[in-house]
């Protein structure tokens, strides 16, 4: 029971005052015992533990877990399934109409913004609207992360949005806002 | 591309987490490949049960996926999905427990798949050592409260500060200092006596 609360006069401490946290953070940081510590029996007591503690621990941090690869597409065949239903606008309307999820064009935009040039600049929310009583024309509204020091090209983003949505999906944008916001971490 | 535009790896977690809040499958699987081993192995050690660790992971991933909106600092989603998983992990231990009348003895199967634990490769004694070392740990981490154990392999095993860890568990960063040296003092205690 040597570090145990039992015999400890204060909680953490060992009766010769001693603070078992301080010695630990000794043991983690490989420091030399000091004089005290290498002479009283109650911190070599609790060294010879820390020691053992400290080596057991760096193993079993160190071991690799590796999570079963059916997991991952157990989970992800549930959020595929829930992100489904979502909503849509229409592509196509006539005898035989054709939908795209907002979720898919919302994506097509992100990867837009993502590849842009430079690199710097990353898409968050991304909004997709229908514009009333059309078919094939969206409002959107995207969040887009500036990281760097360079002012971003906006106009450019702009165009790049356009071209790739009407490339990738076939929609025409109507109104295009971007919320510009400052990265702290490249 | 229908089902999620590309995601790049070296986009941060902030933003991989708004993107899952606003429905985009792919950034939520890029979170997924990030976390799923760390928060695997959280619920591996903390119930020591490969069946049951994998039925937590998955509901932690569920549920980050269904409430990703709820999330108040998208760059914290590391923490969020640890508070979730630390919330299962305590479900399943507390069922356990009232289920069974007699105690545990020890925590079956809760070794990782790697045996190469990074000291000595080339040296089966002391390999062996090392692995001893460890089984001994395992041992006494499964005689810990589960508060306790969970503070420990959050701190040590994960290298979350104690802030970090005071949002997982929900209580004060002193109450996480008591904790952790509380399971401290009990673990040395049982590998003096094992060595």
């Amino acid at each position: 029971m040597a570090l145990n609360r039992g015999r400890l006069a204060r909680p953490g401490r060992l009766p010769c005052g001693r603070n078992v946290d301080a010695l630990w953070e000794q043991v983690r940081s490989g420091a030399a015992p000091d004089e005290h510590v290498s002479s009283c029996p109650h911190c070599r007591t609790a060294l010879e533990g820390l020691r053992a503690l400290d080596a057991a621990t760096r193993d079993l941090a160190h071991e690799e877990v590796t999570a079963p690869p059916g997991l991952l597409e157990r989970i992800m065949r549930v959020v595929r399934t829930e992100a489904r239903r979502g909503a849509t606008v229409p592509l196509v309307v006539g005898p035989d109409p054709a939908h795209v999820s907002t979720a898919a064009v919302a994506a097509v935009v992100r990867f837009a913004v993502d590849t842009a040039p430079g690199g710097r600049l990353r898409a968050r929310r991304c909004r997709v609207q229908p514009a009333a009583g059309t078919v094939d024309v969206l409002d959107v509204t995207v969040e887009v992360v500036a990281f760097g020091e360079t002012e971003p090209d906006l106009d450019g983003l702009r165009r790049r949005i356009g071209s790739v949505l009407a490339a990738h999906v076939g929609l025409r944008l109507r109104e295009l806002r971007l919320d510009l916001v400052r990265g702290e971490n490249p | 591309m229908a089902g999620g535009g590309p995601v790049t790896a070296d986009v941060d977690d902030g933003t991989l987490a708004i993107r899952a809040a606003d429905g985009d499958v792919a950034a939520f699987e890029m979170l997924l490949r990030r976390y799923s081993d760390r928060v695997f192995g959280l619920a591996l050690r903390m119930v020591g049960d490969r069946g049951e660790a994998e039925d937590i992971a998955q509901e932690v991933f569920v549920t980050a996926w269904r409430r990703m909106a709820e999330l108040a600092d998208p760059g914290a989603v590391r923490t969020w999905l640890f508070r979730i998983a630390h919330r299962q992990c305590l479900g399943v231990l507390r069922r356990r427990r009232d289920r069974r009348t007699d105690p545990v003895e020890a925590l079956p199967e809760t070794a990782g798949t790697a045996v190469g634990v990074g000291t000595a490769a080339g040296d089966p004694a002391r390999l062996a050592e090392a692995g001893a070392g460890v089984e001994a740990l395992r041992r006494a981490l499964a005689g810990l409260p589960p508060s306790q154990r969970a503070v420990w392999l959050l701190a040590e095993v994960d290298g979350l500060s104690y802030a970090e860890i005071a949002a997982v568990v929900g209580s004060s960063e002193q109450a996480v200092r008591g904790r952790l040296s509380r399971a401290r003092a009990r673990l040395a205690e049982v590998m003096r006596a094992w060595r």
